[in-house]
């Protein structure tokens, strides 16, 4: 059954793909191009990647993080609910037997330093490669790494679920203020508010502040699902 | 090199498909996504590598391992 279906998918994709691949045409220019000169005077982000997802395109983001809201939303309801489970218990956890060095030295060692490759992403989005999305995805990696080192010391632990959707919801209000500042300066919604002013300084630190807005959500919704998901105890 | 790496990505993708050891499954399944990340490198895409080794490589097999971690290993 399943190896039919992994035939039937794979003639499926060679004709949706091969009339791409098989003619020699030209690909279009015209994106391209208008991208190329307009991308930093219009959104102030010189990786062009960030000039689409947080310009031109900045309502998909918006959506994209209410979705991930929801989603968290969602299982945070479901976890608390389930009548066999129950999150947080502090005390009689048996001690964890797999506690050798290498965990001992990624978790305590490595994920410090992914930490702060992912602040990195996140401040940089808008030159470099990268950006909100994947800056918090990194971070929420490192702070994932932290949270299976402290698996044996649950009690002194600082990592808490209250203060994770704090975060997260006080980072929606962020970016809901973000985009509401262009109104203020009699621009139109989602635009660039400081497009009219010379200096191109101000642009940019609008495009840092969405960047870190989104960062910030993304690492605190990713890692709230994931210490939800461990401290899920199975009967 | 592009379709040796490509080659390799399927190969991946169905060991972790019909392996019956899930262990297994999810670490081939990293590699995968670490080469799938090379190849989105070489296209000349930097984001979407990023985004494809933090998302592939890191997260979902920290939450794969865990969850083996809590459930059975083997596939019945």
């Amino acid at each position: 059954m399943i190896y039919a279906m992994g035939i039937i998918s794979i003639v499926l994709l060679s004709i949706v793909l091969g009339p791409f691949i098989i003619p020699d045409t030209l690909w279009p220019q015209t994106a391209r191009d208008f991208l190329q000169h307009n991308g930093l005077n219009d959104t102030g982000a010189s990786n062009l990647v960030s000039a689409i997802y947080l310009g031109y395109r900045a309502y998909d983001t918006i959506g994209e993080t209410i979705v991930l809201l929801a989603a968290v939303t969602g299982a945070l309801y479901l976890i608390k609910s389930l009548p066999m489970t129950h999150t947080g218990s502090m005390e009689s956890r048996p001690e964890l037997k797999g506690k050798t060095t290498i965990i001992g030295v990624t978790t305590g060692k490595l994920a410090p330093v992914v930490m702060l490759f992912g602040w990195y992403v996140m401040f940089f989005g808008h030159l470099s490669p990268g950006g909100g999305f994947q800056g918090g995805v990194v971070l929420a990696s490192g702070m994932l790494f932290i949270a299976l080192g402290r698996e044996g010391y649950r009690g002194e632990s600082k990592l808490n679920n209250q203060g994770f959707h704090l975060i997260e919801v006080l980072s929606l209000w962020f970016i809901i203020v973000l985009v509401c500042i262009p109104l203020v300066f009699g621009a139109s919604i989602l635009e660039n508010p400081f497009t009219r002013i010379d200096e191109i300084m101000p642009r940019v630190i609008y495009v840092i502040g969405f960047n870190m807005a989104i960062g910030l959500k993304v690492a605190s919704g990713l890692t709230l699902l994931g210490l939800l998901m461990m401290d899920m105890t199975h009967d | 090199m592009i379709t040796v790496l490509l080659v390799f990505v399927v190969i991946g993708s169905a060991y972790a498909l019909f392996s019956r050891d899930l262990l297994h499954s999810t670490i081939v399944l990293s590699m995968t996504s670490v080469v799938s990340a090379l190849i989105f490198y070489l296209l000349h895409a930097p984001d979407v590598a990023i985004t494809e080794a933090a998302v592939g490589a890191g997260l979902s097999t920290v939450i794969f391992l865990w969850i083996i971690k809590q459930t059975r290993r083997s596939d019945p």
